[in-house]
């Protein structure tokens, strides 16, 4: 795995880069507080602790109970999930919950997760050189798409996230360290 | 209230890759045939609504140049490959509603001046730079599509092979030469398992509709439905050998004009690639899901079938200049609803559905999908 050297860091909000290499993804920290609820997070800034403790009522309910669009204003939070807002689990993270529009907070996806689907791409993108492998693996709730390395490439193989150096095309001026997926051997 | 809207017209010009031309030229013969097979003059037009993907800005007003065509509203649509098709269902609800008589609809692209074979995508898409390309998100919903239902390759070959051989009779299609499954997967390898022969060309093309609140000379071709919306923005896990949002988009259209696939005659489908054809016709409700090869195996989507599936050739025949689709789509169920089709008239078709989704943006299955649904109305005006 080459690192340290390399840059620029690609995609750097969606990975903390560093051994072990994690992926980050946006969960709800708390249902919006009526029309004032998106004042309370500013761009950009998604770290724990900027919510104000008391905001959420505790509590959990069982996934997929929090349909999109059902979580009327200023309700509190009977709803509320493993971030302490409504259920809703993300990738990239976002400032907002995109289903209650209540503050929202990074976390660590599992490094291990399974592949999904894949393929070998021959031809040229202007993002990477010809052949590359792509796949989505599924990592916990989310299904994330990345370069994969190692193999031989299978659908449901165990994936682990790693780092690689990709020579970046057009689009980014140099090579770069992005996140992959080492697909582990049968 | 609202009041009928009726394909008036409809022409297509050559499809192909002319890098030389300007737009108003590739425009032009389809714009110009349009106008004149509604049997209008330019003056009679009320709006111009115009569907294109990525030919630079004001596309539409750049497109009816020299047409007497312009003071009066004129609109740009972008909704990727969905873009005409897009375009189509807001001319309609434009004539629904009262608030046009006629609107020309204009579907239109010129890719070839920008170089690569691939369908430019935007830089700043996380998705995209990893490296993912239009063919390469299909090939992964193939590689799934196999596993899931232990279809093989050979039949994702046919659909290739069955839409080429219907360009074969298709005058505007930019590949005329039919092709055999060796062909197909003998192809070069773009994305395993998709070959070259999988893949649909981008390149350039135009194709025009008048949609009227009057039906005009000849079998009056009607819309029954046009429904239209864009995918759901999710990183819930996606079940990538189905497509949700067509599958949505089908039945809103199907509840909209009261009738069900069991009724469709023929079918333009967004066949950008060889597993496309096979999800659509099932998200369409044809058939079953892993059921879409058996379908067309057993000559059901053939030309002489019961529901012909892309008599054109489909994308992968007549080309995809990305915008231009959508209406190329429509124009050819026009004539097959008014067996117009010539060489490529089946058996006579009167229930016709149009379907054209795509784009490829991170978070969302497909960007935009139209689907609209045509009836040649028995006892129409001018029928």
């Amino acid at each position: 795995m080459d690192s340290s050297d390399a840059e620029p860091v690609l995609l750097g909000d969606r990975w903390r880069p560093g051994p072990p290499p994690r992926l980050l993804a946006g969960r709800c920290s708390g249902l919006a507080e009526g029309a004032g609820a998106e004042g309370t997070v500013a761009e950009g800034t998604v770290a724990e602790g900027t919510v104000a403790e008391g905001t959420v009522a505790e509590g959990t309910v069982a996934e997929g109970t929090v349909a999109e669009g059902t979580v009327a204003e200023g309700t509190g939070a009977e709803e509320t999930g493993p971030g302490g807002g409504c259920d809703e689990v993300f990738f990239p993270p976002r400032p907002l919950c995109p289903s209650c529009w209540g503050p929202a907070e990074t976390f660590e996806l599992p490094a291990d997760g399974t592949l999904y689907t894949f393929t070998t791409v021959q031809v040229p993108s202007g993002h990477a050189e010809p052949p590359y492998m792509i796949g989505y693996a599924d990592l916990g709730r989310v299904r994330v798409l990345g370069h994969l390395v190692g193999g031989p490439l299978r659908i449901g193989a165990p994936v682990t996230v790693t780092a690689i150096t990709v020579g970046a095309g057009a689009g980014h001026g140099g090579p770069g360290l992005v996140y992959a997926f080492e697909v582990a051997a049968p | 209230m609202t009041r009928p809207a009726y394909l008036r017209s409809a022409a297509v010009a050559a499809f192909g890759s002319f890098p030389r031309r300007r737009l108003e030229d590739l425009a032009r013969p389809a714009i110009v045939a349009a106008v004149r097979g509604a049997e209008l003059t330019p003056g009679e037009i009320d709006a111009v609504v115009g569907g294109s993907y990525a030919s630079g800005a004001l596309t539409a007003q750049r497109a009816i140049r020299g047409l007497g065509l312009s003071a009066r509203p004129v609109l740009n649509v972008e909704n990727a490959c969905a873009s005409s098709a897009s375009a189509a269902a807001y001319a309609a609800a434009m004539v629904s509603g009262g608030g046009a008589r006629h609107v020309l609809v204009l579907g239109v692209e010129q890719l070839s001046r920008q170089g690569s074979g691939l369908v430019p995508l935007n830089d700043d898409d996380p998705d995209v730079a990893i490296g993912l390309i239009m063919p390469a998100a299909y090939a992964m919903r193939a590689r799934r599509y196999l596993h899931e239902f232990g279809v093989r390759p050979e039949q994702l070959a046919a659909v290739p092979v069955k839409n080429r051989r219907n360009g074969s009779r298709n005058e505007n299609a930019r590949f005329r030469q039919p092709v055999t499954a060796a062909d197909v997967l003998g192809s070069r390898t773009i994305a395993d398992p998709l070959t070259l022969l999988q893949c649909c060309a981008g390149g350039d093309g135009a194709a025009a509709l008048v949609v009227s609140a009057e039906p005009g000379p000849g079998p009056a071709v009607r819309f029954a439905a046009s429904a239209q919306s864009a995918g759901l923005d999710t990183s819930d896990p996606r079940d990538m050998a189905r497509s949700a949002l067509t599958a949505s988009v089908a039945r809103k259209a199907y509840e909209q004009a009261e009738i069900g696939p069991a009724e469709l005659d023929v079918i333009e489908l967004h066949d950008a690639f060889s597993i496309s054809e096979l999800m659509y016709t099932e998200a369409l409700g044809l058939c079953g899901p892993g059921e879409g090869a058996g379908l067309l195996e057993r000559g059901d989507t053939a030309l002489d079938g019961p529901v012909a599936v892309n008599p054109s050739g489909g994308l992968l025949a007549r080309g995809h200049p990305v915008g231009a689709t959508g209406a190329a789509q429509l124009a050819e169920i026009f004539v097959q609803l008014r067996g117009q089709a010539g060489p490529r008239q089946g058996r006579p078709r009167r229930v016709g559905l149009t379907h054209t989704t795509g784009g490829g943006i991170s978070g969302y299955d497909h960007a935009a999908c139209a689907v609209h649904i045509l009836v040649r109305d028995q006892n129409g005006h001018g029928g």
